[in-house]
């Protein structure tokens, strides 16, 4: 459908090993973009790799760490963002949860979204490149076996990066 | 990005699973009539709809595996 739609432009996407994140990077590379997948599952990536070709730069890490959203929006400076990655929340009523359990997705998921968002403002990203978060359905909708996680997708979407003047907007 | 729950992932599946078991159905019988839930292929090529051209959704964009609508 958008074949070479995006080709000589760099993708980078977090959570990028399975889920939504690994289904992203084919089809932005299916586009044409040079993809940077980020994620802790070397295994995972390197198969990704293989199964992507060379158009797939595999970084293992942890997207929530603030250095490595510095650095690696420094290197690649990428013209789409795609932060995709988080925790999967343990499925228990409120009073099951502990503290530790229950704001999980905050230290994840939101974290990495300041994050990388705050950098991508900060290099800045040129203004035609475009920032996806995945926030979630449950974030209109409540999911209360979840612990933390609505609200914290719910942050998710509420966060919009700022406009600056005719530039496109990144949006959540 | 807000996807609706889906099986199709590790973490959607484990949401299903839960509620599932929590109104005492089995995961088939709980998806049923709660629409069609995205494939993973679906939200890749919904990314790179958006990437393409993000649109001026301010709410967000809700993907469903019938694809993306503008959340108000």
């Amino acid at each position: 459908m958008h074949m070479h739609a995006l080709s000589e432009t760099t993708a980078l996407v977090t959570g990028s090993s399975r889920g939504f994140g690994r289904a992203i990077a084919i089809a932005l590379a299916e586009a044409g973009a040079n993809v940077v997948g980020v994620a802790r599952d070397q295994a995972r990536l390197e198969e990704l790799r293989k199964q992507i070709g060379d158009g797939f730069t595999a970084i293992v890490a942890d997207a929530s760490d603030p250095t490595i959203a510095g650095q690696l929006i420094d290197r690649y400076r990428p013209r789409t963002l795609v932060l995709n990655a988080g925790a999967n929340p343990l499925a228990r009523p409120l009073q099951h949860q502990t503290w530790q359990t229950f704001s999980r997705n905050w230290d994840m998921d939101v974290q990495h979204v300041f994050h990388w968002t705050r950098e991508a403002l900060l290099c800045p990203l040129d203004p035609s490149s475009v920032v996806i978060a995945f926030s979630s359905g449950a974030a209109l909708n409540g999911s209360p076996l979840s612990g933390g996680y609505a609200g914290a997708k719910a942050t998710i979407r509420s966060a919009r990066l700022p406009v600056s003047g005719s530039s496109r907007c990144c949006r959540h | 990005m807000l996807p609706t729950l889906t099986p199709a992932t590790d973490l959607g599946a484990s949401g299903v699973a839960a509620y599932a078991r929590r109104q005492g159905v089995t995961t088939g019988t709980f998806l049923e009539g709660r629409g069609p839930a995205p494939t993973p292929e679906r939200v890749g090529a919904a990314i790179v709809e958006l990437a393409v051209d993000p649109g001026h959704a301010s709410g967000g964009y809700q993907i469903t595996n019938a694809g993306l609508s503008p959340v108000r």
